[in-house]
C-alpha cells in the first residue's frame, strides 16, 4: 500500500515537472502584459495583432495545405500495398516508412540542395531547378515538405485500418449482389474513414506544430507562421514571453484541439482478423517506387552527395570530391564532435530514464481509475503541445527567479526538454509492453508467493522487455533529432546534432552540417542496433 | 527431510492442529451494487479435495479470487488452517502471503520462464530451498518428460501446460490449492487424463484443494466434498452423493446432473417420508426434506434412474416424445400429466405411448418455496 502511494506521488512528480509546470507557467504569462505594449493581457493583445493573424493563417494553410498532400497519397500507398502489392512488399514497405525517420528539416534542407538554379536537380535536369526553387519556397512547397515526412504516418494509420477490416464483409457484399465500388463502400470505406479523419488531424497537429521546415524556409517564401514566430518572441530583441506564451497558447489549443478529435479515432484498432493476402501485382511498383524517389532517395542522395563535396557550385565532380567534412566532425577538438558526444549521451540518458518513468506511469494506468486517467492525460498530452510551446514554459519555468533548481543553463535543460517532448511514445511502449501480460499472470505470481515488487521485476518487466527496448528506441532516435527545444533551450557552448546542422546550414557551411547528419544517422544506428542485439538476445 | 526444511523456512504460517484447511464465514461481496457472493459459509477438511458447481456467472472463480487474496469481500472471514487471513474490516492478508496454490483455467504459465523455472518459482518467491529433485519428480508424475523442463510453455502443449501449472501449484506443499475450471480448456481426452493425476496426486501429498467446475461428472469424479453455487449463494455443501440424492433446492439438483420436476401437494410428513398428491390426485409416498409441511405444495425432483418405464406393470401413463442412445441404454423424454416432461432409461427406444412408475425410495421431494425455486412455482 506505501509502496503504491509512493509510486503515485512520485510518477505524479515526474509528469508535473515535466508537463504541468511548463504549462501552468505558459497560462500565467499569456496573462500578463505584453512586453511591447504595457496594457492589456498578451493574450488579448493578439485579437489586434497583424502579424499574428498572418501567422495564424499561415500555419492553418500549411498544416491544411500537408493534409491535402499526405492523405491522398497516403490512401494510394495503402491500397496498392494492401490491394496490390509488388514484390518484396516488406521492402516496399521499410522503404516507404524510411522518410518519416528522417528528421524534416532535414528534408527541407536537402530540398533547398536539390532546387534552384545551381541545385543537383538543376545540374541533371536542366530547366528543371528553378520551378521547383519558387514551389519549395512557398506555403505550398513547406507543406509538400512536410507531406513527405508525414505520408509514412497516414500510410501506416490507413494500412492498419484496411489490415483490421473483415475481408467477408467485402465477400458477402459481392455474394449479395455489390459490384466492386459499391462492396469497396460497403465493407471497406467506413473502416477507411475514421483512419483518414485521424490521420488527417495526426497531420495538421504535427505540421502546424514543426519549426524547423518554416524556420529554414518561410523567410523566403514570405510566409510566417506561429512557430517561428513564438522563437522570434524569445530570441530575437526585445525579447517578449508573455507574447511567446500568448501565442504558445494559441498554438497549443490549435493542438489540443486536434489531439481531442483524434484520440477516439486512433482507439478504433481491433485488430487483425479474418484477411486474405492478394496476389501481387508488379505495376503497383512504379507509384510506390515514384514516392520513394521524391521522398527518400533524393533527400538522401542530396545530404550523402553535399557532405563529400569541396564546393556546393561545381557539383557532381570527382575532382569535387573530399573526405574534409566527415574528418573534421570526427576529429576530438571540433565543437562538432562535441555536439555528437551530447547528443549521444543525452539521447542514450533520456531514453533510459524516460523509459523508467512511463513504466512506472503505465504501471498505474493500468490499474484504472480517476487518477490513473488523469496521469494517462498527462503523460499524452506532450503530443498534443508542440515543442517550441514546451521549450518557451520550460524557459518560464525552470528559468523563473524563485527557481534555483540548478537546470536552466546546463545541458540537463535538454535532458528534461527531451523527456517531456518523448514521454508519450515511451508511454505508448510501455503501456503496449504491460498489456501483453494478462491478469492471470499476476494473480498467479501474487498467489504463488511473490509480493509487489516482485512480481513486478521478475514477471512484468521481462515479459514487457522487447516492447520497452523498443519504446528506449524510439525515444533515443527522437532525442537525437529534436530541434527547436535545443535550439531555445541549449545552454552558451553546448551544442547537439541537430542544432549544429541547423547552425552551420543557415551559416552556409553546408558540408560539414551534410556530414554531420550522415554520421548522427549512422552512428545512432549502429548503436541502436547494437543496443538492441544485446538486450533482445534472450 | 527436504519436507521438514521446507516447513521450518515457510514464512509466518502458524498451522493450528485439527483445524480446517479453509474455514469461510459469512462471505458477502458486491461490484458495485451487484452482489456477487452472499453469506457464504464453507469448511474444507485438511487433505480434502472439493468442488464447487455452478453456473458462467454464479460467483465461483469470485469466491476463489476472495479466497486467494486477490479480491476483498465486504463482509465475513476466511480462516486457513486456524490462521486468520481476512476479516472484513481488520485483517487482509496479501495473497503472497497466504501459503496457497492456484491452477488458473489457462495455466497462467510465465511465458519468458522455463518450465521448471516456472515449477520452482512458489518456492524461490517464498524464500524456501529450491528443490530441484522435487520439481522434477513432481513433473515425472505428471507425464512430463525430463527434456520438456528446460523448454519454455508455448512449446507444450495445452494438456502439458495445465499439468505444469498444477505442478506449480503444489511444489510448495501449500495450505490449499484453489483450482479454477482447470479442465475446461482442454480436450476431452487429455481431460480425464488430467483428472486422474489431479485425483492420485492430491491424495498422494495430502494437500486440500477447492476446485471449481460447471462439469457434475467432474465434480463427482474428483469431490470428496461438493458444493453448489448459484447466483452467490452456496445452496448445499455437503457429501457427494447425498447432494446428487437429496439436493436442497432445484438449482442444486439441476446443476448437479440431469432432472426433471413436478409439482406436487404434501399430505403428510413421517420419518423422512412423504406422502404427496400428484397432479392426476393420486398419491404416492417418496423421501422429502424435513422442511417439508403438511398441507404446502412441494417439488418432486425426479432424476432419469428414479423412472421405470420398462415395466409392464407400472401405474402411470405418459408418453414417450423422444428417446436418444446415452451411455449403453437410452435416455427417454416422457410426457407426464399432459405437460410435464421427465427424464427416464429404457432399454427400448420406441416412442409414442409408455407406462411408467417411481421406484420404491426414489425421487426426492422439497418445499417449492425454497429461495431457488419459488419463482418458477405458478
Amino acid at each position: 500500500m506505501m509502496g503504491r502511494s509512493l509510486n503515485r506521488l512520485l510518477v505524479f512528480g515526474i509528469l508535473g515537472l515535466l508537463v504541468l509546470a511548463p504549462l501552468a507557467t505558459i497560462v500565467f504569462e499569456a496573462l500578463q502584459p505584453d512586453a511591447s505594449h504595457h496594457h492589456g493581457m498578451a493574450l488579448l493583445q493578439l485579437g489586434v495583432d497583424q502579424h499574428f493573424i498572418h501567422a495564424l493563417l499561415g500555419t492553418a494553410g500549411m498544416a491544411a495545405l500537408a493534409v491535402v498532400f499526405a492523405l491522398p497519397i497516403g490512401l494510394i500507398l495503402a491500397l496498392l500495398m494492401f490491394y496490390a502489392p509488388p514484390k518484396f512488399s516488406l521492402l516496399w514497405e521499410g522503404l516507404i516508412l524510411i522518410p518519416f525517420l528522417i528528421p524534416p528539416y532535414l528534408t527541407a534542407e536537402a530540398w533547398t540542395l536539390l532546387v534552384g538554379p545551381v541545385g543537383l536537380i538543376e545540374q541533371l535536369i536542366h530547366g528543371l531547378g528553378t520551378p521547383l526553387e519558387n514551389f519549395l519556397y512557398s506555403l505550398a512547397g513547406m507543406a509538400a515538405v512536410m507531406a513527405l515526412h508525414l505520408t509514412p504516418l497516414v500510410y501506416i494509420i490507413l494500412r492498419a485500418a484496411l489490415q483490421n477490416g473483415d475481408f467477408r464483409l467485402i465477400q458477402a457484399a459481392r455474394v449479395h449482389g455489390a459490384g466492386l465500388w459499391r462492396a469497396f463502400r460497403v465493407g471497406v470505406l467506413p473502416l477507411v474513414l475514421p483512419a483518414l479523419a485521424a490521420a488527417g488531424l495526426l497531420v495538421f497537429l504535427d505540421t502546424s506544430a514543426e519549426f524547423g521546415v518554416p524556420a529554414l524556409l518561410s523567410g523566403y517564401a514570405g510566409v510566417t507562421v506561429l512557430s517561428t514566430s513564438i522563437e522570434a518572441a524569445t530570441n530575437v530583441w526585445p525579447v517578449n514571453l508573455p507574447r511567446a506564451s500568448a501565442i504558445g497558447l494559441v498554438l497549443c489549443t490549435l493542438g489540443i484541439v486536434a489531439w481531442f478529435f483524434y484520440r477516439p479515432l486512433a482507439n478504433e484498432n481491433r485488430g487483425q482478423i479474418h484477411q486474405l493476402r492478394y496476389p501481387s501485382r508488379w505495376w503497383s511498383m512504379l507509384p510506390l517506387a515514384a514516392f520513394v524517389l521524391i521522398a527518400m532517395l533524393l533527400p538522401i542522395g542530396a545530404v550523402l552527395a553535399v557532405s563529400f563535396e569541396k564546393a556546393l557550385t561545381v557539383g557532381l565532380k570527382f575532382s569535387n570530391f573530399t573526405w574534409h567534412h566527415y574528418h573534421h566532425i570526427l576529429s576530438h577538438q571540433s565543437t562538432a564532435f562535441g555536439a555528437l558526444e551530447t547528443s549521444l549521451e543525452l539521447a542514450a540518458l533520456v531514453a533510459f530514464g524516460t523509459m523508467v518513468a512511463a513504466l512506472l506511469t503505465a504501471n498505474i494506468v493500468r490499474r484504472g481509475g480517476r487518477f490513473a486517467a488523469f496521469l494517462d492525460l498527462l503523460a499524452t498530452l506532450p503530443m498534443a503541445i508542440p515543442g517550441v510551446v514546451l521549450a518557451v514554459g520550460m524557459i518560464l519555468f525552470w528559468n523563473a527567479p524563485w527557481n534555483h533548481l540548478p537546470v536552466f543553463g546546463t545541458t540537463a535543460i535538454l535532458g528534461v526538454a527531451y523527456a517531456t517532448t518523448t514521454f508519450p511514445f515511451a508511454m505508448r511502449y510501455a503501456r503496449a509492453g504491460l498489456a501483453q501480460i494478462p491478469p492471470l499472470l499476476d494473480n498467479a505470481s501474487r498467489v504463488h508467493g511473490s509480493g509487489p515488487l516482485r512480481t513486478f521485476l521478475k514477471v512484468h518487466i521481462p515479459i514487457a522487455w522487447p516492447m520497452l527496448i523498443g519504446g528506449a528506441t524510439v525515444v533515443f532516435a527522437l532525442s537525437m533529432r529534436e530541434l527547436v527545444a535545443s535550439l531555445m533551450l541549449q545552454p552558451a557552448g553546448v551544442q547537439v546534432i541537430s542544432t549544429y546542422i541547423y547552425a552551420n546550414f543557415r551559416q552556409g557551411v553546408i558540408g560539414d552540417g551534410m556530414a554531420m547528419s550522415v554520421i548522427g544517422v549512422l552512428s545512432s544506428a549502429l548503436i541502436l542496433g547494437v543496443a538492441r542485439g544485446l538486450l533482445l538476445r534472450r | 527431510m527436504v519436507a521438514e526444511l521446507q516447513v521450518k523456512n515457510r514464512p509466518a504460517i502458524a498451522a493450528v492442529p485439527n483445524d480446517p484447511a479453509l474455514s469461510v464465514q459469512g462471505l458477502d461481496l458486491r461490484f458495485g451494487a451487484q452482489s456477487v457472493l452472499s453469506n457464504v459459509q464453507m469448511d474444507l477438511k485438511d487433505g480434502c479435495y472439493a468442488c464447487l458447481l455452478g453456473e458462467s456467472g454464479s460467483g465461483k472463480s469470485t469466491l476463489l479470487a476472495a479466497i486467494a487474496g486477490l479480491i476483498k469481500p465486504q463482509a465475513g472471514s476466511i480462516r486457513l488452517r486456524g490462521q486468520n487471513v481476512f476479516i472484513a474490516g481488520s485483517i487482509q492478508i496479501p495473497p503472497e502471503k497466504r501459503g496457497i496454490g492456484m491452477v488458473f483455467q489457462d495455466a497462467a504459465l510465465w511465458p519468458h520462464l522455463r518450465v521448471i523455472d516456472n515449477v520452482l518459482f512458489p518456492l524461490r518467491a517464498q524464500g524456501l530451498p529450491v528443490d530441484r529433485e522435487r520439481a522434477m519428480l513432481l513433473l515425472e508424475k505428471m507425464n512430463i518428460p525430463a527434456t520438456a523442463a528446460k523448454r519454455k510453455p508455448h512449446e507444450l502443449s495445452g494438456g502439458q501446460r495445465q499439468r505444469v501449472a498444477i505442478a506449480r501449484a503444489i511444489i510448495a506443499r501449500p495450505r490449499l490449492v484453489l483450482l479454477d475450471e482447470p479442465l475446461s480448456a482442454v480436450d476431452q481426452g487429455v481431460r480425464e487424463e488430467i483428472r486422474y493425476f489431479l485425483r492420485t496426486l492430491f491424495r498422494e501429498e495430502g494437500i486440500a484443494a477447492l476446485h471449481v467446475t460447471h462439469d457434475p461428472g467432474e465434480a463427482f469424479y474428483l469431490g470428496q466434498h461438493v458444493g453448489v453455487l448459484h447466483d452467490g449463494h452456496l445452496e448445499q455443501w455437503d457429501q457427494p452423493e447425498k447432494l446428487f440424492r437429496f439436493p436442497a433446492s432445484e438449482n442444486v439438483a439441476r446443476l448437479s446432473g440431469s432432472v426433471r420436476s413436478l409439482p406436487v401437494k404434501i399430505i403428510q410428513y413421517q420419518g423422512g417420508k412423504a406422502e404427496v398428491a400428484l397432479a392426476n390426485g393420486q398419491k404416492i409416498w417418496v423421501p422429502g426434506a424435513d422442511t417439508l409441511r403438511e398441507g404446502k405444495p412441494g417439488l418432486l425432483l425426479l432424476r432419469p434412474g428414479d423412472i421405470d418405464c420398462d415395466s409392464p406393470e407400472a401405474t402411470f401413463a405418459g408418453e414417450a416424445m423422444h428417446s436418444h442412445w446415452s451411455d449403453g441404454r437410452y435416455l427417454v423424454h416422457l410426457q407426464a400429466f399432459g405437460q410435464h416432461e421427465l427424464l427416464s432409461y429404457s432399454q427400448q427406444s420406441h416412442l409414442g405411448p409408455r407406462h411408467w412408475q417411481i421406484y420404491p425410495n426414489h425421487g426426492w421431494c422439497i418445499p417449492a418455496e425454497t429461495t431457488a425455486t419459488q419463482e418458477k412455482i405458478p
